[in-house]
């Protein structure tokens, strides 16, 4: 068949491969999966990596727009009901009506090592 | 998976990588119920304000926590509800650094800072692409990178990126690569850096500057 050099042999299908010397660090991007990141972590799982698409995929999820536990009211600069003693018309327009937080076991959740 | 070859290397296909990370966000949920994305490090923004004309008498007291996050969701319910930059009064700073380390010169005497100086009314796009590499962890530096800081000024605003070591050329390099890459900034765009003990020592925050290109 293909011994009269007339057809040329199958194409596997291409297949990306990096390859990095023994104890050599891994690129930079080794996280990133075809069409963007999600997010990746690196064979030690040291790395947690988002890319710019993926976060603001993200900010569209419910949670994100839960308020925040703990946000502090600063005048002019947090979007934030301010203290009950010193009631107050808010100033922001629609984000003040917000699903009930539900946070009460994050806080042990996410600790991390530093 | 990654898997390593007879002779030690390691290689990964790109299929194999996407199925790794959905498989750990999978795993992620289960094992909480609660489905977040966690970030790498804890993340605190802090608000600093002086009046033009007035001086900080005392910084400590002067810089105040607006919020703690660990995770994505975190992140943009705090971010949501800060006024963007832009819409700020002048000589007011955004910080946001890790959870650990104060943005505070002293604090980092062995640190400095990468200077991009914006014209008036970019704060907020630059300001957000920004943070969102830093929580991202785009920047391969280990753990050198310390927190930014967006600065809105009479004349100009101005985004710095704080690192641990600036006496590591080759980090630092690395970090000013990478701001110009998730900045988007033009390949000739002149970059600024600021040892803090230089800031100590002549008592500023972007005067005497050093200039890369």
């Amino acid at each position: 068949m293909a011994s009269n050099g007339y057809l040329s042999p199958p194409a596997s299908a291409p297949v990306a491969v990096r390859r990095a010397a023994p104890g050599e660090k891994p690129p930079h991007d080794y996280g990133t999966t075809p069409g963007g990141t999600i997010f990746g972590t690196t064979p030690g799982g040291t790395r947690i990596i988002y890319t710019k698409d993926a976060l603001l995929n993200l900010s569209r999820s419910p949670l994100a727009n839960t308020p925040p536990r703990g946000l502090a009211y600063i005048p002019g600069v947090t979007k934030v009901a301010p203290p009950k003693s010193q009631p107050k018309k808010p100033e922001e327009q629609k984000k003040t009506e917000q699903p009930p937080k539900k946070q009460e076991d994050k806080d042990d959740l996410f600790e991390m090592e530093i | 998976m990654a898997a390593v070859t007879a002779n030690g290397a390691w290689y990964v296909e790109a299929a194999e990588a996407e199925d790794m990370s959905t498989q750990f966000l999978d795993d992620w949920n289960a094992a909480t119920s609660s489905p977040q994305h966690p970030l790498r490090y804890p993340w605190v923004f802090w608000f600093m304000h002086r009046e033009p004309g007035s001086k900080i008498e005392n910084y400590n007291n002067a810089i105040k926590k607006i919020s703690t996050f660990a995770t994505v969701e975190e992140f943009w319910g705090v971010y949501n509800r800060l006024t963007r930059p832009m819409d700020l009064h002048n000589i007011s700073d955004y910080h946001l650094f890790k959870q650990g380390i104060r943005p505070i010169w002293e604090d980092n005497l062995n640190g400095g800072k990468w200077i991009v100086r914006l014209k008036k009314g970019l704060a907020s796009r630059y300001w957000e692409s920004l943070v969102m590499a830093m929580i991202g962890d785009q920047f391969d530096v280990g753990g050198e990178i310390c927190g930014a800081v967006i600065s809105i000024r009479h004349s100009e605003d101005i985004l710095s990126l704080w690192n641990q070591s600036a006496d590591d050329g080759r980090v630092n390099l690395r970090i000013r690569d990478t701001l110009k890459r998730v900045l988007n900034l033009p390949t000739n765009c002149i970059m600024e850096y600021k040892a803090h003990k230089s800031s100590v020592a002549d008592n500023s925050s972007f005067r005497n500057t050093d200039l890369y290109l």
